[in-house]
């Protein structure tokens, strides 16, 4: 639950959502479904979580399936903590 | 204090054409005037700064300094396309904005250096004679991370699109054959490309003479300055810098896709500058 809110917080703050972040869930809808979630937010994001949790993202992790929702992008996040 | 500023925009002669600039001229300009010329970032990054830039304009000019900004060649409004950027050319038109503003009257330059232009400033910073201080805003210090993060939008661009994304290592040997990238509507040349990848802030931080404001912008008070640029303020430190880092909180005004201001960082660098704390 920690790391949802987590990412959650790095997706509000990368794309600057402020409030409308605040029903964020496992489920929401990330790439194609948020305006501002451009090719430049996604290095962002990537780069936010980099930072934040010391791993790295391969190539072929940025993809739509990966970005598809805020529980997808957590999964990956997952793995790489393991 | 509420000076009164023109604002002077020139096209001057840089070494390979023409090169855009846009001078804020205090209402007394003198000898002892400090012109604070900005060295921008590369790309959709320089355009989502411009606001920010022109912004620390208009505070500069209402406290009596100098700004200057030069397009180099290839970007802005400068001559040549962007695919003629190169990395050393725009660090010589860097040295050309450094003349230009000498030639105005400034006896007293500081380079405002903004993500990727903090690398060019590092690069040419020993031949500026008439330095008084080095203010970075978000600088990046690893040119070969900052390429990697730059070539991502390209793969990130793909998703969606039902076209091949590429690899970094394809990028790379695409670039080794002379190609040019296209980065999200960007070309990049393979003289652009080199130079970034090999420009590294830690070659050059043996340069310790003029007091550095550096200021990091975090997007919330949950987020931390990130870990390699802490150790390379401490490790400029160690070597004797008179380093300044102040952090904001505000959006990454460098990367939103909606213009987003941080007029917090803007007053703080003015406030830095007139020794405010």
């Amino acid at each position: 639950m920690e790391l949802t809110e987590e990412i959650i917080g790095i997706v509000r703050d990368v794309l600057v959502l402020g409030d409308r972040a605040n029903d964020f869930n496992a489920s929401t809808q990330l790439i194609g479904a948020i305006p501002e979630f451009d090719s430049m937010s996604v290095v962002g994001i990537i780069t936010a979580i980099e930072e934040e949790y010391g791993c790295v993202f391969e190539d072929d992790e940025i993809s739509a399936d990966v970005f598809e929702t805020i529980g997808s992008l957590i999964s990956l996040v997952e793995s790489k903590l393991g | 204090m509420n000076s009164k500023y023109t604002i002077e925009p020139a096209y001057i002669e840089g070494e390979k054409g023409l090169l855009f600039s846009i001078h804020y001229r205090p209402h007394d300009l003198e000898k002892k005037s400090e012109c604070f010329i900005v060295v921008q970032s590369f790309a959709e990054e320089m355009n989502r700064c411009r606001y920010m830039c022109t912004m620390l304009a208009q505070l500069l000019g209402k406290n009596n300094f100098g700004y200057l900004l030069v397009d180099s060649y290839g970007t802005g409004d400068s001559e040549g396309d962007f695919i003629d950027a190169d990395w050393e050319q725009g660090c010589r038109d860097l040295l050309t904005a450094v003349s230009y503003a000498e030639s105005l009257g400034y006896n007293k330059i500081s380079l405002v250096s903004i993500r990727l232009g903090a690398l060019q400033t590092m690069q040419v910073v020993s031949s500026i004679k008439k330095l008084n201080r080095l203010i970075f805003w978000q600088p990046v210090i690893n040119g070969q991370v900052a390429l990697r993060q730059f070539l991502r939008i390209k793969i990130a661009a793909s998703i969606g699109r039902n076209e091949e994304p590429g690899t970094i290592d394809e990028f790379d040997a695409a670039i080794e054959r002379g190609e040019s990238l296209d980065v999200a509507g960007y070309d990049i040349s393979p003289a652009l490309y080199k130079g970034m990848k090999s420009s590294c802030f830690d070659d050059f931080i043996d340069f310790n003479a003029v007091p550095i404001g550096w200021f990091t912008t975090l997007s919330s008070t949950d987020r931390k300055t990130p870990r390699p640029e802490l150790n390379m303020i401490d490790k400029w430190k160690r070597e004797g810098a008179n380093i300044d880092h102040r952090i904001i909180i505000g959006p990454s005004y460098w990367q939103v896709h909606e213009r987003t201001l941080v007029p917090e960082l803007v007053s703080a660098t003015v406030d830095y500058i007139m020794g405010v704390d």
